[in-house]
């Protein structure tokens, strides 16, 4: 019994990590209706440039400006490349995401090299490990799955509690109608853009000292957080965490308790979203479109 | 334009052709070898023609590479890449060999298997190499290496540690990384010595070179009756935590990793710090690098056993290391050096060494034989001669044991892989003729 | 466009069969021209293995386009049929002596009851919802493949490989002296690249292509005029499933090593990616798409080539980004991929004069800028007048 929780705490830990990514992912989403392939890359490369300013400054001053600097890399992708492919095709803003994946790896390769670099936690969370009864967990973990809550609530505000969030909304509903109404549809998509940068920016962060800090950090992270994502719902914050979490409880509960001789975790996991998806075409907390014909 | 219409005449045409197919190759290559393999036997594979000296001119000689470049392991590639081309550089510098210059060019294969065997023939065919040299990676190298052997072209120094690749011994391929088997297997043997009886956790990578450091494991664990048990992970994962966890429930007394740095340190870390459970740990050779230190965490790492083949960069007294160091700052176009570019320029030092031997009349068989009879040479960066011969094509099979070794009167500490005990030969040509 | 005569018509086929039917003796018959600017390249040997490829890709990319191009559904997982394909044709193969030409129709059968299978519960999901599906379906596929139970067969992480446990595929005895391995192969693709290319011009041109199209476009409006929009979905999944199989048989008999890494994401992800720049919801986006796969190596390697010797360490870490960067600018320039940049050509004239181009980004600066001059060299408009421009491009939609 006591592995059995101590094996859940540490699916609750690799899960908050995909929590907080899928965030990210459900924000621009929600106010763009693009899935964003590069998101873990964003937040890779927003990770390195605050672990360069680690050199020169304290750890908050490089964790803000890192901050700002994912929400203008994010804002001016946006503005550049995103806004020709977002009024044609459906599927070339997703190809675009992935050719920015490529470059935006590579890139990072080239500024700060293959060799991965140690990162540390934020002062909060570093110490010794905690333990809580039958479970042991590291600082970090905790502090991962702490952020990924708060920013969840900011999030769900934002969306539901302020004329921002339901500009956003309805930009990514219907484009022509927000901007009869008024709304900035441009400033808007950027907005978005930015915003969900600065949360991938902020996963990065706290999930490098557990993943270690190289060009490879999110690539397995980021196909976990879209399944989380669409797991909870593409449309929905507490889908996000409720996904990357179930996510990564399944995916470790399945390793450990595998009665067959050789690893089935992921296929374990992904029939499990199949499942959800059949009962639930949307997601668990997802919005069902109905459109009037 | 409306639909193709296949009229009388056209379906004959297309029935006709798809008959004679299935004639010719029910003819050919269906029935009659089904035997099986060819040519996989000891000492066998096809062997290039005598005075056969593609890639060779006056002036030049051809050489080809696939390295990821670009993709997952891109990391290594550009590394090893540059390390090359400096090496080659330098070596073109002083006059080449017998005065001819070298010259390399390197494909990306992005570390897939379909994209290494296209690079591959185009560097056979349309370029028409001497050699392929240091071929990185279980799965490309797993894709190329019987076309190459088929066409006899020489797969000189492969940077893939699978035992498949030298054994059975293939005339135009030599290996260079220790092979994962017998480094699993002189791992297992200070486990059987160190800690006889003792419940080994063993943690590997979900691929061939994890299953192959198992196997070499269990093989030198014998003679100290350990039990072991395994947990795995994918290539992707970079926590180890689960796994980790895992294994103290079972009780395990040491653990041994097979995996890359930073698995390797997630692991150390979730144990040693997380977990507080200060249990002994054993780790593969590719992993006894400088970065680990840092990754872990120096009160971490600390007393982790693990083994070498040659010197580490950070080794700044060892001449070798220097004269790379050197070389890296002349020719490397600004790169930092790493162990990767010293594997990269040890390749290229080993080959030019190999062709040196081969005299002035260059041909791909004269090479070979050079190459067959290398005995008794350590590379500048070298721990032990490399000894080859006709049936042994492993250049490195003496490794040292190492731990690690933090030094605490320095500031900040430092950190290094110090050697200790005898050296382990598992040589196959322990005396040179 | 203008009908053409007919023996115009039959010259061009002819013209298009000499092409393909003697590709690979080009480089001997023409070696005279090989130093030519453009035709040389064509000329050099190499590119017979390549024109092989590109045959194997033109299967198996025709299959991703007809179901995301035609029928409109997403899926990013479709590396994983492939991969069915050549597990079930290897083994076919070296397990119990199958003859290839066996091998690759069972490949191909079970892929596409698999493919018609996973159809079922694909009609609930649609768009970001059955990519991740398909998505996970790819992620997932290795760890099936390595596991115990079926390692007997799929040789787990080791994989297949012909030359140890088959026969790699050589030229039979008889052809020996005429054909060379890689143009023995290339023919073994090209013809079944052909037949599966006719085969789905009629199909796209038939009641089925038609229906697949109508789902595409309107669910709702295709339902109400009488389609089994559920029916036609699956089909549309086993179709293309087909052909995955069938490609996948192919490319594992052309290659003759399989592993389970041989089709993961980053080929699933780049398949897709290839279609989309090829052109969705055409035959001839699906050739431009698989020569842009069997050449994309080539296109990198030509530009890093640029760069001087020795200083192309500097670089090296870019060559992604190079990558990366073309596929930006293409899916910017060319929002309907290569094969609806072709199908516009002859209209481009007449748009400029209109003024119906808007281009985005920095473009939209330059082009109002750029246009005066443009209509002048074209002598089809009497004045440059900017005032025609209209606010807002027309729509294309791909036929």
């Amino acid at each position: 019994m006591a592995e059995f929780i101590q094996q859940v705490a540490i699916g609750l830990a690799t899960g908050s990590i995909y929590a907080l990514l899928a965030l990210a992912i459900v924000l621009i989403y929600r106010s763009t209706e693009v899935v964003n392939f590069a998101q873990g890359e964003m937040a890779m490369l927003s990770t390195f440039i605050a672990w360069s300013f680690l050199n020169q400054f304290g750890y908050w001053q490089a964790f803000v400006l890192a901050i700002i600097a994912a929400a203008v890399l994010g804002g001016a992708l946006e503005r550049v490349l995103l806004r020709p492919v977002e009024e044609g095709p459906v599927l070339n803003p997703v190809i675009l995401t992935i050719g920015l994946f490529t470059v935006l790896n590579s890139v990072a390769l080239w500024l700060y090299g293959g060799d991965p670099k140690p990162f540390v936690a934020a002062p909060p969370f570093r110490g010794s490990a905690l333990d809580v009864g039958p479970v042991v967990i590291s600082r970090a973990n905790v502090g991962v799955f702490c952020t990924a809550v708060v920013v969840m609530i900011i999030l769900y505000a934002l969306f539901n509690y302020t004329k921002i969030g339901l500009a956003m909304r309805g930009t990514a509903l219907n484009r022509t109608a927000a901007r009869l109404v008024g709304i900035r549809a441009g400033r808007m998509l950027t907005l978005g853009w930015a915003l969900s940068a600065a949360v991938g920016a902020i996963a990065g962060m706290l999930a490098a000292p557990v993943l270690a800090l190289s060009t490879n950090m999110m690539l397995a992270v980021i196909l976990f957080a879209f399944a989380g994502a669409v797991l909870g719902g593409l449309t929905s914050p507490v889908g996000a965490i409720l996904g990357g979490l179930s996510l990564g409880v399944i995916q470790n509960l399945a390793a450990t308790y595998n009665p067959t001789s050789s690893p089935i975790d992921l296929p374990v996991a992904f029939l499990v979203i199949i499942a959800v998806l059949m009962i639930r075409p949307t997601g668990l907390l997802g919005k069902r479109t109905v459109r009037r014909v | 334009m409306a639909r193709i219409r296949i009229g009388r005449w056209a379906w004959l045409l297309v029935v006709a052709l798809l008959a004679t197919m299935l004639v010719f190759s029910a003819c050919g290559g269906g029935e009659e070898e089904k035997e099986g393999t060819p040519q996989a036997t000891k000492g066998g594979g096809a062997t290039p023609s005598a005075g056969d000296t593609t890639g060779v001119t006056d002036t030049q000689i051809l050489l080809g590479g696939h390295l990821p470049l670009s993709g997952l392991a891109a990391a290594w590639g550009v590394d090893l890449k540059a390390g090359m081309d400096a090496q080659v550089a330098y070596v073109n510098d002083n006059g080449g060999v017998y005065g001819r210059m070298l010259k390399l060019i390197v494909e990306d294969d992005q570390y897939t298997g379909p994209l290494a065997s296209e690079v591959v023939r185009k560097l056979v065919e349309q370029d028409k190499v001497f050699a392929i040299v240091g071929g990185l990676g279980t799965v490309p190298d797993s894709a190329v290496y019987k076309y190459l052997e088929t066409n006899g072209v020489p797969d000189m120094l492969m940077l893939a540690g699978l035992s498949k690749f030298t054994d059975p011994v293939a005339r135009t391929r030599f290996g260079y990384l220790v092979d994962y088997t017998s480094e699993g297997r002189i791992l297992g043997q200070y486990i059987a010595q160190n800690f006889p009886g003792k419940k080994v956790g063993f943690i590997e990578q979900n691929d061939e070179f994890g299953q192959e450091g198992e196997a070499g494991l269990r093989e030198g664990v014998k003679d100290g009756n350990n039990e072991v048990v395994v947990e795995s992970f994918e290539t992707t994962e970079n926590d180890l935590s689960a796994q980790v966890s895992r294994l103290k429930n079972q009780n395990v007394d040491v653990l041994a990793i097979y995996g890359e740095p930073i698995q390797a340190t997630s692991a150390i870390k979730n144990a040693h710090e997380t977990l507080n459970w200060q249990v002994p740990v054993v780790i593969t050779g590719v992993d006894a690098v400088e970065i680990v230190g840092a990754l872990a965490g120096l009160d971490n790492i600390e007393g982790t056993v693990s083994v070498v083949y040659a010197h580490q960069v950070y080794e700044k007294d060892v001449p070798g290391i220097a004269q790379h160091l050197d070389i890296m700052a002349k020719y490397g176009a600004g790169k930092t050096p790493t162990n990767l570019t010293l594997v990269g320029a040890s390749i290229i030092e080993i080959m030019t060494k190999i062709m040196q031997d081969a005299g002035p009349d260059l041909t791909r068989e004269k090479m070979l034989d050079a190459a067959e009879a290398l005995c008794g040479w350590t590379p500048s960066a070298g721990v032990a001669p490399i000894n080859m011969s006709p049936t042994d094509h492993r250049p490195n099979e003496v490794e040292s044991y190492v731990r690690a070794t933090v030094d605490r009167s320095t500031d900040p500490p430092t950190f290094t892989w110090q050697l200790f005990g005898d050296f382990v030969s598992f040589e196959s040509t322990p005396k040179c003729p | 466009m203008t009908r053409t005569l007919p023996w115009r018509r039959v010259l061009g086929l002819a013209l298009l069969g000499f092409l393909i039917i003697g590709f690979p003796y080009f480089n001997t018959m023409f070696e005279f021209m090989s130093g030519w600017p453009l035709i040389g390249w064509f000329l050099v040997p190499f590119r017979v293995f390549q024109a092989m490829r590109f045959g194997v890709w033109l299967v198996v990319l025709m299959g991703l386009n007809l179901l995301t191009g035609y029928n409109g559904q997403i899926s990013l997982g479709y590396a994983a049929f492939v991969a069915i394909g050549a597990y079930v044709a290897a083994i076919l193969m070296t397990q119990y002596g199958a003859h290839v030409i066996v091998a690759v129709l069972a490949a191909g059968a079970f892929t596409g009851v698999v493919g018609f299978l996973v159809g079922v519960p694909a009609l609930r999901l649609s768009g970001p919802y059955l990519a991740i599906a398909t998505l996970a379906l790819v992620i997932a596929f290795p760890q099936v493949v390595k596991h115990d139970l079926v390692s007997d067969w799929t040789h787990a992480s080791q994989g297949i490989n012909f030359y140890e446990q088959g026969t790699p595929p050589l030229p039979p005895e008889i052809l020996k002296d005429r054909v060379d391995n890689n143009q023995w192969l290339y023919y073994c693709a090209i013809v079944p690249a052909v037949i599966m290319t006719i085969l789905a011009w009629n199909l796209t041109r038939s009641r089925i292509g038609r229906a697949f199209l109508a789902v595409r476009d309107t669910e709702l409006g295709a339902g109400q005029m009488g389609v089994n929009v559920a029916l036609y979905k699956m089909t549309a999944f086993g179709i293309s499933s087909f052909y995955a199989g069938i490609g996948g048989a192919l490319f594992v008999f052309t290659e003759a090593v399989l592993g389970p890494s041989t089709f993961d994401i980053n080929i699933s992800l780049t398949m897709l990616v290839m279609v989309v720049l090829g052109g969705l919801g055409s035959i001839l986006g699906s050739i431009f798409a698989a020569a842009i796969m069997a050449w994309r190596a080539d296109i990198v390697s030509e530009i890093v080539g640029v760069i001087p010797r020795g200083q192309e360490i500097r670089i090296d870490a870019l060559r992604g980004a190079i990558y990366g960067g073309l596929l930006v600018i293409a899916i910017i320039t060319g929002p309907w991929g290569l094969a609806g940049a072709v199908r516009r050509l002859p209209r481009i004239k007449d748009r400029l004069v209109a003024g119906k181009f808007r281009f985005p980004g920095v473009s939209g600066i330059v082009y109002p800028a750029v246009r005066p001059f443009l209509l002048r060299r074209l002598r089809g408009a009497k004045s440059a007048d900017p005032s025609r421009r209209d606010g807002t491009e027309a729509r294309d939609e791909p036929h």
